[in-house]
């Protein structure tokens, strides 16, 4: 197994590089960062926004751009005046030496930038991956167990009707309603945007929109996909012997029908975790939510590359990492599987 | 298994429980003032931001040396008074400044606020190393700074500096470090570019001071015990970010927002009729105009050949119905101008606005050759059609105005090509192929500063320039359109540097009546800044500075109703 999981590793490493550059490289086409000032009051003037476009290293090629982003430029003397007149030892240490970069837009450590958004995305997703797996599993065997009857229909019904619904147009309803309306009807009227004072209490309420359309939004599809992973399964013959051995309905549902019918769910769910960290991009814009999905569109909408970069890269390394991890666990689904 | 079903099912509504139990709980008892941003400011270090809300919540926590009320005049804040010639400020020459602090300024952690500070921060500005993002204004212009005691300074230039206004008491200039904080980083680092006072400040000047920053929701600021100005009429003030506003009209709506900035001239109908909310509207300092690319075979892309008849970009300005788009789109609530110094002081109000005239557009585009000579519906010259390419950001509210525009053009035989980019695109620079930097357009939507405290306009004196025409051997230049009068870039001089008030005001109008004849820049309308805020939770209308200064200046006389 060691040896299976090193060699795991050993193949993801030039696929992280080749990542690395294709994504740079579209990073890098967003245009250009210094640009949001053009409309502002205060803004900088042309030449010194030439200065500080050297001293970002934005007037070098992409390319080079690129080596520096990975390998660092502190071996190398930047010209910041760009005519020889103010030669300065450049400060980067490179991806390859643990430095990320600085974060154009804020100038911190474009990992700070995560760190600073991470909680409260873990804080929004977790939950609401929780909770539609608990559901999808529960509604998905239930439906599975009774199909084509008028609960399965409806089941099917609700399914697709969510799963069609674009979620922020869930989401702006779901606070016209709970949000306004409840407020000018005199009902209790829940908190619109932000995580709440601080209080575990008010985190709760402040979740309750958005986990219920993330719910909402998901639930559909892992309800079909179960569903249909749970009828294959019940039509083999190995659960009509359960049957015929007189187990219970319950016992040859949850210990030979769930057990196999789990092993393409934990393949999905593998898919899916890593891009928990990525965070919900419309939810969290739409209700405030100070996740990494709205740091990253800002970031986008700010040609931030570092931290962009930065959130991209670690996406790639959890889904090697959540592959990998997911090849574990078959092991214990599945005792015939051995690497 | 039961009973271990059983155990953890327990155990968890007990963890849950507690933790309800033991959660802190924030105090709610201080009066607070919620107001939504729809960014999260980028710096509180007002020397490494353009964006306005940093602006806006910097100037909550900085006091400046002086500052600009809602009628454009100065007041002293931590300056003693505003420096002028007569009160011996300004020398004779307007080369020195000499500037009074108030005796007894103090930081908010207690620390003396002295001319020492001042002097550091001057230095800092000049720094290169610093790479700041504000200040080259006055780098450029300084020959020296010198503490002569603990409350005065004087500044040098190295060319008359009539405009105090614009100088260490503007918005964005007026950011005074703190020399204890920064100072002992400076000496580490070289350089204050990545102090942790830029992210996370701990020592004000302002009316209040932040006490809590999450990132990507809020910010906390509670009143300054030590303001110069006395005591706050609100103790508190949360400050928002909603990025989506609709979210954050909700929040309005249902009075969980007392205030929101920036409101959109789009929204602005609409959110007016919220329940118990208000807008209103204060100088903004910007135009809402179209640029038209009179650029030549120089330019990487050069403009519709037609732009180079000024008959043409006077009948598309005629044909150009300013007024429907005002009450169509806008709810009126904005007036059409054709002064590229609209709605500011020095506006020449015998200019006049040119009114909608179909019949007066088809004749001058006639007169110029463009005719629709092929029966397609649009005018066209030596096989070219008159087609021309309109770009825009994707602010919606400026594609509304596109497809409004796009129609009365169409009335007269000019076609147009809608296009909508994000702004790092169409602001770009020549290196990043910037929509507007390399001429990938023949009209451009977007706004323009104009003058504010003085006739000195940069828009003129930046983007209208001569000198300011991007190419290869001057990437950065930010004369867009290409025009170039060198009438206009000597009368721009005069606004920028003569001493005489009424030759200055001479030189404003003399560039207003060129750029009306020219037409390189079709104004539309000037653009308000618009605040929309509920009723109920104030005790009296709040205050509001202009565009020009700071929106908060008042706002230590802000009262939440009872």
């Amino acid at each position: 197994m060691t040896q299976y999981i090193l060699r795991r590793i050993l193949q993801a490493l030039p696929l992280l590089f080749i990542l690395s550059f294709v994504l740079f490289a579209f990073t890098n086409a967003l245009g250009d960062p210094l640009a949001v000032f053009a409309e502002s009051r205060q803004r900088p003037t042309a030449s010194q926004r030439e200065e500080i476009r050297r001293r970002m290293g934005l007037d070098r090629p992409m390319f080079e751009q690129y080596v520096t982003w990975m390998v660092g430029n502190d071996w190398q003397m930047i010209d910041v005046n760009g005519d020889g007149s103010n030669i300065q030892p450049g400060t980067r240490r490179g991806v390859l030496r643990g430095d990320l970069g600085v974060s154009f837009v804020t100038r911190k450590p474009a990992w700070t930038r995560i760190e600073e958004r991470l909680p409260a995305t873990l804080t929004l997703m977790i939950p609401s991956y929780t909770i539609t797996l608990v559901l999808a599993l529960a509604i998905g065997v239930y439906s599975a167990t009774r199909q084509y009857t008028l609960v399965d229909n409806i089941i099917t019904g609700a399914s697709f009707f969510f799963y069609s619904m674009p979620i922020f147009f869930i989401a702006l309803m779901t606070i016209y309603i709970f949000g306004v309306q409840f407020s000018r009807w005199d009902l209790p009227a829940l908190p619109i945007g932000g995580t709440g004072n601080g209080t575990t209490i008010d985190l709760i309420v402040h979740m309750l929109m958005p986990v219920f359309c993330l719910v909402a939004i998901q639930l559909a599809g892992y309800v079909r996909f179960i569903r249909s992973s749970m009828l294959e399964v019940l039509g083999q013959d190995y659960v009509r012997t359960a049957h015929s051995k007189g187990l219970s309905e319950s016992n040859v549902v949850r210990k030979h029908a769930l057990k196999n019918a789990a092993l393409p769910l934990i393949t999905l769910i593998g898919l899916d975790l890593p891009f928990l960290l990525a965070g919900a991009v419309v939810t969290e814009r739409i209700f405030a939510w100070p996740g990494m999905g709205r740091l990253f569109i800002e970031s986008f909408e700010r040609a931030d590359v570092p931290v962009m970069m930065a959130i991209l890269m670690l996406l790639c390394v959890m889904v090697v990492v959540f592959q990998i991890l997911t090849d574990v666990v078959y092991t214990w689904f599945d005792p015939r599987i051995r690497y | 298994m039961k009973h271990l079903r059983k155990f953890v099912s327990a155990a968890v509504l007990l963890t849950l429980v507690l933790g309800l139990m033991l959660a802190p709980v924030a105090a709610q008892d201080v009066p607070t003032l919620t107001v939504g941003f729809a960014q999260e400011p980028d710096s509180l270090n007002g020397f490494y931001t353009s964006m306005a809300f940093a602006q806006w919540a910097n100037d909550l926590v900085v006091a400046s040396l002086w500052d600009i009320t809602d009628a454009l005049e100065a007041y002293p804040v931590l300056a003693a008074e505003v420096p002028s010639v007569e009160n011996g400020g300004i020398s004779e020459d307007y080369m020195t400044y000499t500037i009074h602090l108030k005796e007894g300024l103090m930081w908010s952690d207690g620390t003396p606020l002295t001319s020492d500070d001042l002097v550091f921060t001057y230095q800092m500005i000049e720094d290169p190393a610093n790479n700041m993002l504000q200040g080259s204004t006055i780098a450029e212009a300084l020959e020296s700074v010198e503490a002569i005691d603990e409350t005065t300074f004087t500044l040098t230039f190295n060319s008359p500096k009539p405009f105090p206004e614009d100088l260490a008491g503007a918005p964005g200039l007026s950011t005074i470090l703190p020399a204890h904080i920064y100072r002992p980083v400076y000496e580490a680092e070289g350089s204050i570019e990545f102090a942790d006072a830029n992210q996370d400040p701990t020592v004000f000047s302002g009316a209040y001071v932040l006490t809590e920053w999450r990132r990507g929701e809020q910010m906390t600021f509670d009143a300054n015990p030590n303001y110069t100005m006395g005591e706050v009429g609100i103790p508190r003030i949360v400050i928002r970010f909603f990025p989506d506003t609709e979210t954050q009209y909700a929040a309005l709506q249902a009075g969980q927002l007392d205030f929101v900035p920036n409101v959109s001239e789009g929204d602005k109908a609409r959110v007016s009729t919220f329940e118990n909310v208000t807008i209103t509207t204060v100088f903004g300092g910007y135009i809402e105009s179209l640029w038209l690319n009179i650029r030549d075979e120089a330019a990487p892309r050069a403009g519709h050949p037609a732009l180079q008849d000024v008959r043409v970009r006077q009948a598309i300005r005629f044909a150009l119905d300013r007024q429907a788009i005002s009450d169509e789109l806008l709810a009126g609530t904005v007036s059409p101008t054709d002064s590229i110094y609209g709605g500011s002081p020095f506006e020449n109000p015998d200019l006049g606005v040119t009114q909608h005239d179909v019949d007066a557009a088809n004749a001058l585009l006639d007169e110029a050759g463009w005719v629709d000579s092929n029966g397609d519906g649009t005018r066209d010259l030596d096989g070219v059609e008159l087609v021309l390419r309109y770009g825009t950001t994707t602010a919606g509210w400026r594609n509304n105005i596109q497809a409004v525009v796009q129609q009365q053009l169409a009335e007269v035989g000019v076609g147009t090509i809608l296009e909508a980019y994000p702004a790092s695109e169409f602001f770009g620079a020549w290196a990043n192929s910037g929509i507007n930097a390399v001429g990938e357009y023949d009209i451009a939507q977007y706004a323009n500063n104009t003058a504010l405290t003085n006739p000195a306009n940069v828009t003129v004196y930046e983007a209208l320039n001569c000198d300011q025409i991007p190419g290869e051997d001057n990437q950065g230049g930010q004369n867009f359109t290409g025009f170039c009068s060198e009438e206009m870039d000597a009368a721009s001089d005069i606004t920028l540097s003569s001493l005489d008030g009424e030759e200055r005001l001479d030189a404003a109008y003399t560039i207003q009546q060129i750029m009306t004849d020219n037409v390189p820049v079709i104004t539309l309308f000037p653009r308000g800044d618009n605040y929309a805020y509920n009723t109920t939770r104030f005790a009296e209308a709040p205050v509001i500075g202009s565009g020009v200064g700071n929106q908060w200046f008042a706002i230590a006389n802000w009262q939440l109703a009872e």
